[in-house]
């Protein structure tokens, strides 16, 4: 039995981490790291009474910089398959068993979720026709890789795999740094479909921008 | 020689000094400390020949020596800019590595 450890970073996500834990614990995934980053509201204590370890960031840094916080805790724990998974309730438990199973099968290091394989996801309109597509070609650009989605945080890693991707982006440009990092290490990746609920929007233009200037300093910061 | 020029003169004397003495206490890189002494030296000269400034200004191709000036100004502001800009997010990144020690180590309590 392989032990699986599922990273899930939360910020003031009180009224859906509980769910999103329990989801996980019904299907069987008992190891669950929530790295709370810095939360204002009661997010911590809620994922500690569903059932999960907490890690807390005594200030708020960022998504990128909470998984890199919990991919560095479950390694020490000894996990073997790392999945990232958002604390928001809108990503489907159900959708890891497939993802593992063709990172064994497959004998893969990563596998990236995918909305846009399969039909399960009700991505909305100016998301799906205007800003993911600009998004896969920014990340193009940046990682020479090409996905079928962009920014997707579902993801499985082997423990070997993971300990080759360090995170240095704290904000959401982490999305496209782990890419890159899987290409230069040359890691073998594949992508799997993913069901994804919209409760709330997510990241905007704004946040696009916000991603292309975090990349373009990185250039620069040694 | 009118007042201001004595002034300016003085400023940038003063700034020439201190730029020698951040190098001497090694605050500064050799390479960025001759960047800043040929500013102030720049500086120094204009505020002594104002006239000079027309002189180069025609070398580059500019109309007048203010505007020389103001071109310069702006060059120097946005690489200052961009400078902070790396500065902050290193720190931001230590302050990030600090924070993941802490929570980190908490958890191994």
């Amino acid at each position: 039995m392989i032990m699986v450890w599922i990273v899930v970073p939360a910020y003031n996500e009180e009224k859906n981490i509980a769910e999103t834990v329990r989801g996980l614990l019904a299907l069987g995934y008992s190891n669950i790291a929530v790295v709370d980053d810095g939360s204002l509201d009661e997010t911590a204590a809620r994922a500690q009474q569903a059932g999960a370890s907490i890690l807390k960031h005594v200030l708020n840094r960022g998504q990128g910089a909470a998984l890199q916080t919990g991919h560095e805790h479950v390694i020490r724990r000894g996990a073997e398959v790392i999945v990232d998974f958002d604390a928001d309730g809108q990503f489907n438990p159900e959708d890891i068993f497939e993802a593992i199973k063709k990172l064994q099968s497959e004998n893969l290091d990563v596998v990236f979720g995918s909305r846009f394989l399969g039909s399960g996801s009700k991505v909305p309109f100016s998301k799906k026709y205007f800003i993911l597509p600009l998004a896969k070609l920014i990340n193009r650009f940046f990682t020479g890789v090409k996905l079928t989605d962009a920014h997707n945080g579902f993801r499985v890693f082997t423990r070997d795999g993971l300990q080759k991707i360090q995170i240095t982006q704290d904000k959401m440009a982490h999305n496209t740094e782990i890419i890159a990092q899987t290409k230069k290490n040359s890691l073998r990746f594949a992508e799997v479909p993913v069901r994804v609920h919209y409760s709330e929007y997510g990241q905007g233009w704004r946040g696009g921008v916000e991603i292309i200037k975090d990349l373009v300093i990185n250039f620069f910061v040694k | 020689m009118i007042f201001a020029q004595i002034i300016l003169m003085l400023v940038f004397i003063f700034l020439l000094f201190k730029t020698i003495l951040k190098l001497k206490r090694q605050e500064l890189l050799f390479s960025e400390a001759v960047g800043w002494f040929l500013l102030w030296l720049f500086g120094l000269v204009l505020s002594f020949k104002p006239d000079t400034a027309s002189y180069f200004a025609k070398l580059f191709g500019i109309g007048r020596g203010i505007d020389l000036a103001i071109y310069v100004a702006l060059l120097v502001l946005f690489y200052l800019q961009f400078r902070l800009m790396i500065r902050i997010e290193k720190n931001s990144r230590d302050i990030t590595r600090l924070t993941r020690e802490k929570t980190l180590e908490d958890r191994k309590l």
